[in-house]
């Protein structure tokens, strides 16, 4: 059974102009096992934020379930629900920002620790330690978030959710407000982390270089659906929707490795285009006008890589 | 390597070096690889201090660089590098407080040396900026339209209907769809890529010999971000106009530039050809950088260790010693000279052609 069972999720927030409001997740399936780490990826406003804080229940769902270790979390009173966060946690995505500004390192982790019931030297002991493992200085436990470097806070923030020895962490773009340089250590930090096979990730980012490095699987997110899933290697080298296509095609590889099957999209992104077919529609070159019917979802190709555009057996080839 | 007895470029008094006595590798560091006659811009040994007197900070030193028109430079280092007070200095808009010895020659007239009137036409007519974080740049209580046609009056005299018409053909060339809407916008009502767009028409308004378009894809979808510099590099290729653009992203740069200029604490420790600076790296923070970014490849990153020291003063000794694994006890205690591995190719690295070398085979191996 998997830790994270996400089913059918639909998120539609208010919003004074759509009508019906916002369809910020339509559908969505995803499950994350122990032990594994799961990428999202997909542009600005495709649902990827809405999806993690949905995952740890910070965002009521419309309709659809999410299952924490075989319990439906919107079932769940506030007490237990309360019991059940320091399994959960999540790294967000402007490190300095997401700290509370007037609190110390050691408070903001300290909040933390209160969950746990962990009080006086060995809290401090635990500080310590998180700091430590996160390659930090513990004299930085005095310090306030404007004190620290855009690296330093993102790596407090690393240990604020560790120092509870969560089940599932989701990260939030945890290194797009981050220096390239700086950028690599945390990614070392993150990789590391996700190697001891104990915990499930779930890794959020647009950037598909870092995914790559990452994650075991990744989900493409277009207009708050999932496009395509699989096998990290396999969706990178044989990327299968043609929205996957375009979105490995237009990041250039300093490597020189040339993505398969490059692609182009006809036009920018646009809200309106979510409908009840295809989304993608209007932008694809292999529209045809079976795309725009109802009730497409995931088709399996095999080995766990599944994507939503029935026309892959006649474009695969192209 | 033989031991040299080349002395320190001198980094503030604005001289040039001596004839150097190396035999082979020193060059005059005036040079920089590209322009040549044809530069359009010419910055010669500029050093820039900001801040108090008593918490000064070398944001650049001696700096050398060229820029001819059509031609498309792309700078590139990590925050605190200089590269916005690089294109503050260009453009002339240095704080008041900071002090800049050297020169920024523009078509041959100094910058630095420019009364505010000559300023006034110098920025913006002559050399645009595009500032980093469009939606904070632009102003927020006033419609696109009115912005576009604020700048079209003052630098071109344009009023009325031939304003707008001209406000709607800018928005046009910069690939608005519905630009007419779009006059009558908010910033706040256009998403990031569209507010980018606008930045880019609104330096181009008054049709500048220059643009230097500093992060301008910082915070933009992958698939926004080679749209943007495509429409960057198209203000080069297809206008003619000398183009910089500064940016942490070395894989973005690669893409869209002819030349590229790696910063490090203030100094351009690495110039050249795309190609040569990518594959033929010669200075090792530029490997090192290269090495960090995350790759499509699945290559694993690796990170560089510590981190950029913030200078007081011009450094006397290479800046990037204390984090390089090639170091030397000679990096740690005298400036690397300005090496020249290829007629349009320098690094200023004690190893630059050694590493070049291997740079160059272990691209090849690849």
């Amino acid at each position: 059974m998997p830790l994270l069972d996400i089913s059918d999720l639909e998120i539609v927030y208010k919003s004074r102009f759509t009508r019906g409001g916002h369809h910020a997740l339509r559908g969505v399936n995803l499950h994350v096992d122990r032990g594994e780490t799961v990428g999202v990826v997909g542009e600005s406003g495709s649902g990827k934020s809405t999806l993690a804080k949905a995952a740890l229940n910070l965002i009521k769902p419309t309709a659809g379930s999410i299952t924490f270790d075989g319990r439906d979390l919107s079932q769940l009173k506030a007490g237990t629900m309360r019991s059940l966060r320091r399994r959960m946690q999540m790294v967000f995505q402007d490190p300095i920002e997401s700290l509370n500004p007037r609190r110390t390192v050691a408070q903001t982790l300290f909040d933390s620790l209160k969950l746990t019931g962990a009080r006086g030297s060995e809290a401090a002991d635990r500080i310590d330690a998180a700091l430590t493992q996160m390659g930090l200085d513990p004299t930085l436990r005095s310090r306030r978030p404007h004190e620290l470097s855009g690296g330093q806070a993102q790596r407090v923030g690393l240990a604020r959710a560790l120092v509870l020895d969560p089940e599932l962490v989701v990260f939030d773009e945890p290194t797009s407000a981050l220096d390239v340089s700086v950028q690599a250590q945390l990614l070392e930090l993150i990789r590391s982390l996700t190697e001891d096979g104990r915990r499930a990730y779930v890794y959020i980012s647009h950037d598909l270089g870092t995914v790559r490095g990452i994650c075991d699987r990744v989900a493409v997110m277009y207009l708050g659906e999932i496009l395509e899933e699989g096998p990290t290697k396999e969706l990178f080298s044989n990327p299968l929707h043609p929205y996957t296509r375009a979105l490995l095609s237009s990041v250039h590889s300093l490597h020189g490795a040339c993505i398969a099957r490059p692609l182009e999209l006809s036009r920018d992104l646009d809200e309106a285009d979510a409908s009840a077919g295809c989304s993608l529609v209007p932008r694809c070159p292999y529209a045809a006008p079976d795309c725009n019917a109802e009730g497409r979802g995931l088709i399996d190709f095999g080995g766990g890589h599944r994507a939503a555009c029935g026309r892959i057996p006649e474009i695969r080839d192209d | 390597m033989e031991e040299t007895t080349l002395k320190p470029i001198p980094p503030i008094n604005g001289e040039t070096p001596t004839a150097s006595t190396d035999p082979v590798v020193a060059v005059d560091a005036r040079s920089s690889t590209g322009g040549g006659t044809g530069a359009l811009l010419d910055v010669r040994d500029l050093s820039v201090l900001l801040g108090k007197p008593e918490e000064r900070v070398a944001a650049l030193s001696a700096v050398n660089l060229c820029l001819a028109p059509g031609e498309v430079l792309g700078v590139v280092g990590e925050s605190g590098g200089g590269k916005s007070t690089l294109a503050n200095a260009i453009v002339g808009i240095l704080p008041d407080r900071s002090l800049a010895s050297g020169e920024v020659l523009f078509e041959g007239k100094n910058v630095l040396a420019m009364n505010d009137a000559a300023l006034r036409r110098h920025h913006g007519g002559n050399a645009a900026l595009c500032f980093q974080n469009p939606r904070d740049a632009l102003n927020p209580t006033r419609r696109v339209g009115r912005q576009l046609s604020d700048r079209l009056s003052t630098h071109r005299g344009l009023r009325g209907a031939a304003a707008d018409g001209e406000a709607l053909a800018l928005l046009e060339s910069v690939g608005i769809r519905s630009p007419k809407k779009r006059l009558r916008a908010y910033p706040h009502e256009l998403s990031g890529g569209m507010c980018q767009r606008v930045m880019i028409g609104l330096s181009l308004a008054c049709a500048p010999k220059m643009l230097i378009a500093d992060e301008p894809t910082t915070g933009l979808d992958v698939t926004l971000t080679q749209e943007i510099l495509a429409l960057i590099r198209a203000a080069a290729t297809e206008q003619g106009r000398a183009v910089m653009i500064i940016s942490h992203d070395l894989v973005a740069l690669a893409a869209s530039c002819d030349r590229i200029a790696v910063l490090y604490a203030g100094q351009i420790i690495e110039e050249g050809e795309v190609d040569a600076v990518i594959c033929r790296s010669a200075h090792p923070y530029t490997r090192a950088l290269l090495d960090a970014v995350p790759d499509v490849s699945g290559l694993p990153v690796r990170a560089i260790p510590g981190t950029m020291p913030t200078l007081r003063e011009p450094p006397s000794s290479c800046p990037f010693a204390p984090r390089c694994t090639m170091a030397e006890e000679r990096c740690r205690s005298e400036v690397p000279p300005d090496t020249r591995v290829a007629p349009a190719h320098r690094a200023s690295c004690f190893f630059a052609e050694e590493i070049e070398a291997d740079s160059h085979a272990a691209a090849r191996h690849q």
